[in-house]
């Protein structure tokens, strides 16, 4: 069998889920032999403790494992061995530096034949209790003894049914049937299993009833080796092991990024318009719908939400508010990008909005030419192989290992909600009619002070960073600051909050003094805070302090930069009137400081930060 | 491929480029490397590539490479 490309290469191909037997024997050998698997794979000594035997999963065991980024090198316990088989040191990583990760398989036929046959057919049975009694004893005694010699993880299998037994048609319908005693039992294991640290419960009985419990053994395999998984099922547990062994010792994947056309819902919605798009409960939206809803689910898990689109916001908007059938939100995702640049691009956006990593990024699009140019130009971030029936999407979606964490903690919940309130600022702001409705709304509280030693890095900083909303642009430093505070009418921040949280200090304004001019040397304000009536507090409090410094002009001056356009007209929108034509570059304006009109909104709360300044 | 090129890949599959030096009167327990594992593997492996299934009671007879050809000339196309 000839090798093309990489064995790894080989192994991580879409079509990975076909390999035969002989190409799980091939690709296991030369796995074995490949130096960049070596060098590229996560080392990890599997433990395999059994009531059967294993050495038959060996070749898929080491190639699904590859494919989930480790290299595995398997100790098999022995037939029936769970404790004594780690009290040795055979089980232990030759080279000591493998992560250990311990599988503990018991099935309750292996231990007592009679299981699934003579008895435990329906009402209180002793023999049961005591059957499950020892079964729980021994793994939790195994678990200890591996505790004890290791801090790797630990996994142990769920109770499945046995492949053979009486009465599995009306089983369902006797309370004390095999069917709730395995329940039951398998309640009891999540209990003593999950209660110590990094042992979890690998979920061996839906692996085998999602795979077909009736095909799960090949009764020949059973007999001549003591191998209850057949040959073609194998793989198909090798690569349900592997992917939970990844989901204990990986990171989790913390923030899905959709597509929106022909992915969150049929069509093209530019070209459909909002009640063209195909969403609903029967086909075609039934797909779409239900795409949302398993979003929506991962969102219940912490998984953040985004959009990455190229359209135009107004109609996305306009379909995530008002479509009938529409499940998310706007206020479901942490970001958005709908626009027309790159999607690599804006992924890099979000995942720096986010505070996140990119390779914590989950990208979903069903347009193969954008995840082409993702896997390109950002290629940190995982890739759904999305297929092209949207009948197949919510299972593409439910299959994304890289979402499965072993555990969910309040702190996964509280992520999620943690960029809820700048998701709803953002919503409030598309809902209101009007900046006029909207500003009251969000109950604005603003806390102005002078500069001081606790804020004078910020201050220096925001100055230092501003680009857009910074009228001269000029680049002061902290140094130079503190000598524009002493020498002259004083250098002002100012803290922003609303009812949505906290956005800190976002605008410093340095007021100068030229003869009984007040001079606006410069103003910066973070554009988190823009359109927020925060130009006209802070410029009302520099009239105030201008007065106050015997001042009867107070002049605002703008340095046209390359990106400071969005504050070329702040002064003649507060009322100053043009004083000097741009001269070397700086343009004037006035404002007559015996006029009152110039006043803080009333809308905006202030606390004044009581002024010690000499 | 025909079913001898067929065998010959599994051979490898299973055995590595070993797998290609071996004669007819090798079986399990002739190398080390043919033991009882390695002789279910093949016959997994066989089944998988020819298909065909062997009854429970003929997989422990195909006790040598004569014994596996012989039977696989039994079977249809390839």
């Amino acid at each position: 069998m000839a090798a093309e490309g990489g064995v790894l290469e080989r192994i991580r191909s879409p079509r990975a889920e076909g390999f035969s037997p002989a190409e799980y024997m091939s690709l296991a050998r030369a796995l074995a032999a490949d130096p960049e698997a070596r060098e590229r794979l996560q080392p990890v000594r599997l433990v395999l403790l059994s009531s059967f035997t294993t050495t038959l999963f060996e070749p898929s065991l080491k190639v699904e494992a590859a494919r989930q980024g480790f290299l595995v090198d398997i100790h098999h316990g022995g037939f029936g061995q769970f404790e004594q088989a780690l009290l040795g040191d055979a089980w232990r990583s030759p080279e000591g530096k493998a992560t250990e990760a311990l599988v503990v398989m018991m099935r309750l036929e292996d231990l007592q034949p009679d299981v699934g046959f003579r008895v435990y057919a329906d009402g209180p049975d002793e023999a049961w209790d005591a059957l499950c009694a020892n079964v729980l004893t021994r793994i939790e005694s195994t678990l200890s003894i591996f505790r004890d010699r290791s801090n790797g993880p630990a996994f142990v299998a769920s109770f499945s049914m046995p492949d053979n037994r009486i009465g599995p048609i009306f089983d369902a319908n006797l309370p004390g049937s095999l069917t709730y005693k395995l329940q039951a039992l398998n309640h009891s294991l999540l209990e003593r299993v999950t209660k110590r640290a990094t042992c979890h419960v690998w979920d061996y009985a839906g692996l085998v009833s999602a795979a077909g419990s009736a095909r799960w053994t090949d009764p020949r395999l059973w007999a001549l080796s003591r191998t209850p998984v057949s040959s073609a099922n194998q793989p198909v547990l090798a690569r349900h092991l592997t992917r939970t062994l990844r989901g204990a010792l990986r990171p989790a994947a913390k923030c899905l990024v959709l597509d929106l056309d022909n992915t969150l819902w049929g069509g093209v919605i530019g070209d459909d318009g909002v009640s063209g798009i195909h969403l609903g409960d029967e086909h075609p939206g039934r797909a779409f719908k239900e795409l949302q809803r398993a979003a929506l689910g991962l969102r219940d898990r912490g998984i953040l939400l985004a959009i990455c689109s190229k359209n135009d916001p107004a109609v996305v908007h306009d379909a995530l508010a008002n479509h009938p059938e529409m499940l998310v939100k706007l206020k479901d995702f942490a970001a958005t990008r709908i626009n027309w640049s790159p999607k690599s691009r804006n992924l890099r956006e979000i995942a720096k909005e986010l505070n996140i990593g990119l390779d914590s990024l989950v990208f979903f699009d069903d347009n193969p030419v954008e995840r082409a140019e993702v896997i390109e130009g950002a290629p940190e971030v995982q890739v759904v192989d999305v297929p092209v029936d949207p009948a197949l999407y919510v299972r593409a979606l439910c299959d994304v290992a890289a979402f499965d964490a072993p555990s969910l903690t309040p702190e996964d919940r509280l992520r999620a909600q943690s960029y809820q309130a700048q998701i709803e600022r953002r919503e409030s702001e598309t809902q209101a009619g009007s900046l006029d409705e909207f500003l009251p709304s969000l109950q604005m509280e603003v806390e102005i002070g002078s500069w001081n030693a606790m804020t004078a890095q910020r201050i220096a900083q925001l100055v230092i960073k501003t680009n857009q909303f910074n009228t001269t642009t000029r680049r002061v430093s902290e140094a130079e600051l503190a000598a524009l505070h002493e020498g002259g009418l004083g250098v002002y921040w100012l803290r922003l909050a609303d009812r949505y949280g906290d956005m800190g200090l976002i605008a410093v304004a340095v007021l100068t003094k030229e003869g009984t001019d007040a001079v606006v040397h410069s103003f910066v304000l973070s554009c988190r805070a823009a359109n927020r009536a925060m130009e006209q507090t802070i410029v009302a409090h520099l009239a105030t302090k201008a007065r106050e410094g015997g001042c009867t002009r107070l002049i605002g001056e703008f340095i046209p930069s390359a990106k400071n356009t969005p504050v070329v007209d702040l002064f003649p929108k507060l009322g100053f009137v043009l004083a000097e034509p741009a001269q070397e570059g700086i343009t004037r304006y006035a404002y007559d400081l015996s006029r009152d009109d110039l006043v803080i909104p009333a809308f905006i709360r202030v606390r004044e930060e009581p002024s010690k300044q000499g | 491929m025909n079913p001898e090129e067929k065998l010959r890949s599994v051979l490898e599959s299973v055995f590595g480029p070993d797998g290609l030096a071996l004669t007819d009167d090798d079986g399990p327990g002739t190398t080390a490397a043919w033991d009882s594992v390695a002789h279910l593997n093949l016959i997994m492996t066989i089944e998988a590539e020819f298909g065909i299934a062997f009854a429970t009671a003929e997989i422990p007879e195909l006790r040598s490479l004569r014994k596996i050809r012989a039977r696989l000339e039994h079977v249809d196309g390839g």
